[in-house]
């Protein structure tokens, strides 16, 4: 994996005004992302992780401007130089499509229920006019053994799908036009979970046959670690840490991360009943964070400072990969996700 | 693209497609449609009413609806019999002549039924001629009397002496075909107006719902009366019948507008429309490609409930005199021969075309619930 | 042989529906039993019938299309037995235990919150209904039960509609409502999914602490392995409507037999475990066309052809722990015998 970087965000903002009245003036905004800088580096899997509403389906979306951002720069490298998207016409847009791609979460809604599998996976290519009818259909048929769907599924329609044949498909439509980047929103989110294992498996197969670059946007932390290399984690339409994920399962440093880890269930019996962290409280409304640091509401370990001054995302000691946005991350001591996991096998 | 080639692990688990058949969409619709007695029955009976009304009028009709009978006016209904006065059984149904007297004190035709004499009923006889479907001249009819001209009124006559039985398959050409024209140009405004406004919301969305609104607030009648009145007198019934068919159509499409509005609307916020728009599809492509064809079955849907609203609208302007104009029939122009009450107390038969504009509306009513049913299960 | 702590007990339960593509049979001859204040958990993938065996405890299988087929639900009342799929899913018995001795949670609380009343109301109304409570008495005892579940400031939010609450206060509402007339037996159809982690953990510590409180049985079914490993003391295995392996909670994760268990937990994503994941091949069947021999069979690595063709039969592993699978017999009953 080099560490040349693919695409890189800052600043990025988007916020959805909420209109009120006859008039439909709009009363304010919601932040749903707020701020937002990282980097998807050339080949790599970035996970972005957070829990529903903290912005990461919204920052998928607006990087590639499926949704346009209210503000910041999304720079994307294309042969060496770094073009800035957010100021592409028409036509620049449509050629930038090519390179990235997304798998949506909801195998169900994601497929057009009207379009057999050779009309849903061939639209990119029709889209772009490439190739004739005959030599689409062709490509569609590679790439359906690419996914591991048989050519005779080539006329059938969704609904006579399962859940994870119909994510196949969907995959298989991101493929077609060759991109560089596929962005994947909770794309196993909705799957059983021996489904969800094929998935994961071939999403690996094609990163390395293909070269691929994900973005990978899920709640679930244990996919987020089998699948990434590095993580974000985002909270309130924040990001909150950023590291590899060695650093962020044994060495946490937002104290968010940390009741994340604690969360997880582990399908085993815990040492001591205290050893779960439970985070009190519930995520405040996007509407109207709270001042400072957006997560002082629900920290046990927050202070006045934290109520006041908001914190910025810095480097971890001596870590230029690992950026945390805690004004305590030096003095915090953070238990791991192996302080948390420690079961008690004696009574097996 | 080259050709791709990748050496699958075995773990992703190819998932096979052999174990098991899947019902196709179709299938199960069709069979969720079967269970529906009422709209099976609704798809007989409108079967058999265009086939005998809007397809062959003609054949089935024993008297030309145009003919008058001097001497049969007002004449009650014919019924056919097995059985005569004596109670002998018949095997060939017959029916009595009768013969009018005029009633010098109250100036109404007085009817009296000769039972002497058995005008039997035959199939396949010969009657006034006609061209069958417009194309080839016969004067084959599929029942009639062995004379043509001795008088068969199944359904009794008009004031003018017309058989209403015919009139009835006549008028049924025109009402029930008017349904059909008005709907497909309703369709098609309402397709229109309704995607573009659910696609586009913001300024479009606005213009379209304001006009909608505006159109259905208009009371209907006095708007219709209006451009009834405006249209020339000398169009052939031809011109005027579309001329209604239109009338009709501009202020219906309201109704597919708005619903077609709010279905698109969730479409667009579907992920096949995000995929689509991150593939770099244009609005035109998603509009035609993934909006008009899953609308297509609520299209179908409200098409089929708002026939027998164009058949009752028209049956309404011709009732009025502000619709199809005599010679020309309909239901509604024969419904206006039923206007008065006097009419209604001696002559009730001239009520027989409501019946049908009943039947004609019911049957499309089951049959849009029917189909409604079979497609989405889920709505009630 | 009733055991004197005997709360529940299923017998070869089937539970039928009739659809458009023909009969089908969500819960297929399942048995088991629950003790008073055990929980038992119901894991498997979507469509294995977990969700039907839960809303059967209650009666509350959809009718007309569904019906329970075969099979008895003994509910023990006060040391009594109530043969349940006896009682008419409407009449007054069932409603009687329906909500005061027998309680359910959902996934969506939503929709089991009516919105046009105060959560207040609603409790209060369960409150009236069982307990022949006054209206200030059954106020008090609301505020006391979203106090109990963890709502804060409650007897401020006890006049709120539902939409007032987040998606975890929202079920917190509605397993204070569940849980005020004390029940002997909580059915908890995935409570949990469609929360976040940190609510999730927060609701699963307040269900363990509720009901070491009022000594309930909580029946908690859900598709995640590790929430019930989290949960529950024992645990059943469902498969296409059956049950293909039940073990108490160590055995099902330290010991699985049944080569579905075993792939299941092979195919969790595990924090820290590095080896590629194992996928189960195929999909689960559709409970309209469901194989020959053991449903499982067309998926299992070591199917043979005895299992192509016959239905396995139950083994026993040894106490509480039992396997519907032929190799189970083939590697171990046979070799002893």
């Amino acid at each position: 994996m080099s560490t040349e970087t693919l695409m890189r965000v800052s600043n990025l903002k988007k916020y959805f005004p909420i209109r009120k009245g006859v008039l439909r003036r709009v009363a304010g905004h919601v932040k749903a992302v707020d701020d937002v800088s990282f980097q998807i580096r050339q080949g790599e899997t970035l996970g972005m992780v957070g829990e529903s509403g903290c912005g990461k389906s919204t920052t998928g979306r607006s990087i590639i401007r499926l949704i346009e951002p209210t503000a910041g720069s999304v720079k994307y490298r294309t042969a060496g130089q770094e073009e800035e998207i957010t100021h592409f016409n028409k036509t620049q847009m449509k050629a930038f499509r090519q390179r990235v791609q997304m798998v949506f979460q909801d195998p169900f809604s994601s497929l057009d229920p009207r379009m057999s599998v050779r009309d849903t996976v061939s639209e990119p290519l029709f889209v772009h006019r490439m190739g004739s009818q005959k030599e689409r259909t062709e490509q569609v048929k590679e790439l359906l053994q690419t996914v591991g769907l048989s050519v005779t599924h080539l006329n059938r329609f969704p609904h006579q799908f399962s859940g994870g044949q119909r994510q196949r498909i969907g995959i298989a439509r991101a493929l077609a036009l060759r991109p560089e980047l596929i962005i994947c929103d909770e794309a196993v989110s909705a799957l059983d979970v021996s489904v969800q294992a094929q998935i994961l498996n071939l999403l690996q197969d094609l990163q390395s046959e293909f070269g691929l670059t994900y973005m990978f946007i899920a709640h679930d932390l244990s996919v987020i670690d089998y699948i990434s290399d590095r993580i974000v984690v985002m909270y309130l339409g924040k990001i909150v840490e950023v590291a590899t994920k060695q650093q962020l399962y044994d060495n946490p440093s937002h104290p968010y991360t940390e009741a994340l880890l604690g969360a997880i269930p582990i399908g085993e019996k815990r040492v001591g009943e205290g050893k779960r962290l439970l985070l009190g409280g519930t995520v405040p409304s996007p509407a109207n964070p709270p001042p400072g640091c957006t997560f002082h509401t629900r920290c046990p370990y927050a202070a006045d400072i934290c109520r006041q001054k908001e914190p910025v995302l810095e480097s971890v000691a001596n870590s230029g990969d690992h950026q945390a946005a805690c004004h305590f991350t030096t003095e915090l001591e953070l238990k791991s996700f192996y302080d948390f996991s420690q079961v008690d096998r004696s009574g097996a | 693209m080259e050709p791709t080639n990748v050496q699958l692990r075995s773990d992703h688990g190819f998932e096979d497609e052999a174990t098991e058949t899947v019902l196709s969409q179709r299938t199960v619709r069709f069979r969720r449609f079967r269970r529906n007695r009422l709209a099976v029955a609704a798809v007989i009976v409108l079967a058999v009413l265009y086939l005998v009304m809007v397809a062959f009028p003609e054949f089935f009709s024993n008297h030309f609806y145009q003919t008058h009978h001097a001497d049969y006016v007002y004449a009650p209904p014919q019924i056919p019999r097995f059985v005569d006065e004596e109670g002998t059984f018949h095997l060939r149904p017959f029916v009595y002549p009768i013969t009018s007297e005029l009633d010098m004190e109250t100036f109404n035709w007085v009817y009296t039924t000769d039972t002497s004499q058995r005008n039997h009923i035959y199939f396949f006889t010969r009657g006034y001629s006609y061209d069958l479907l417009g194309l080839f001249p016969t004067d084959i009819h599929f029942f009639g009397l062995e004379d043509p001209e001795q008088p068969l009124f199944l359904f009794g006559t008009d004031r003018l002496g017309r058989d209403v039985f015919s009139r009835i398959l006549f008028g049924g050409r025109v009402s029930l075909t008017v349904g059909l024209v008005g709907v497909f140009l309703t369709i098609i405004i309402g397709s229109f107006m309704g995607t573009m406004s659910g696609y586009f919301s913001g300024p479009i969305d606005n213009a379209v719902q304001r006009l909608a609104e505006v159109l259905m607030s208009f009371p209907s009648i006095p708007l219709w009366a209006a451009l009834g009145a405006a249209l020339p007198s000398g169009w052939t019934p031809l011109q005027n019948f579309f001329a209604i068919s239109v009338i009709l159509s501009l202020r219906n499409w309201t109704g597919l507008a708005r619903e077609l509005r709010g279905k698109v609307l969730s479409f667009r916020e579907s992920e096949y429309t995000l995929a689509a728009k991150c593939v770099g599809a244009s609005h035109l492509h998603i509009i035609v490609r993934h909006m008009i064809p899953n609308s297509m079955s609520h299209i179908i849907v409200i098409s089929t409930l708002s026939i027998p609203f164009m058949i009752l609208a028209e049956t309404s302007l011709s009732f009025l005199g502000l619709g199809i104009q005599p010679p020309s029939t309909s239901w509604g122009v024969l419904l206006q021969a039923a206007q008065q009450v006097n009419v209604v107390l001696e002559q009730p038969w001239l009520l027989l075309p409501g019946i049908f504009v009943v039947i004609a509306v019911l049957s499309f009513n089951f049959l849009g619930d029917g189909i409604r049913d079979a497609l989405d299960p889920y709505s009630s | 042989m009733t055991e004197p702590n005997r709360l529940v007990e299923v017998n070869d339960l089937e539970v039928v529906f009739d659809t458009v593509e023909g009969r089908t049979h969500a819960v297929n001859g399942v048995s088991f039993s629950m003790d008073a204040g055990e929980t038992v958990g119901i894991v498997g993938e979507s469509g294995c019938g977990k969700s039907v065996m839960s809303l059967a405890m209650l009666q509350l299988v959809p009718r007309p299309h569904g019906k329970i087929a075969r099979g008895s639900i003994i509910y023990y009342q006060r040391g009594k037995a109530v043969e349940i799929t006896k009682l008419n899913p409407t009449g007054k018995a069932m409603r009687a235990l329906r909500g005061n001795e027998m309680a359910m949670i959902f996934q969506e609380p939503m929709t089991s919150l009516n919105p046009v009343y105060t959560i207040g109301e609603q409790i209060m109304e369960v409150l009236r209904l069982h307990q022949k409570m006054d209206n200030t008495r059954a106020k008090q005892r609301a505020i006391e039960m979203l106090e109990k579940v963890g709502v804060p400031d409650a007897a401020q939010r006890v006049e709120e509609y539902p939409h007032q609450f987040s998606g975890g206060m929202r079920q917190r509402a509605m397993i204070a409502m569940a849980l005020s007339c004390t029940p002997n037996l909580l059915v908890a159809d995935e409570p949990t999914t469609a929360l976040d982690v940190t609510i999730e953990a927060q609701i699963l510590e307040l269900l363990a602490e509720l009901q070491r409180d009022i000594n309930m049985a909580v029946l908690f079914i859900s598709h995640d392995l590790k929430v019930i490993g989290e949960i529950a003391d024992r645990v059943i295995v469902m498969y296409a409507g059956w049950v293909v392996e039940e073990a108490m909670r160590e055995d099902i994760f330290q010991n699985p037999q049944h080569p579905y268990t075993r792939s299941l937990l092979a195919a969790i994503p595990r924090i820290g475990r590095r080896e590629r994941l194992v996928s189960i091949p195929g999909r689960v069947p559709s409970l309209s066309q469901l194989p020959p021999g053991c449903f499982f069979a067309p998926r299992c690595p070591a199917a043979t052809d005895q299992c192509r063709r016959e239905e396995p039969q139950v083994f026993t592993v040894n106490q509480g722990h039992t396997v519907k699978c032929w190799n189970y017999w083939d590697k171990e009953v046979q070799k002893t015998s």
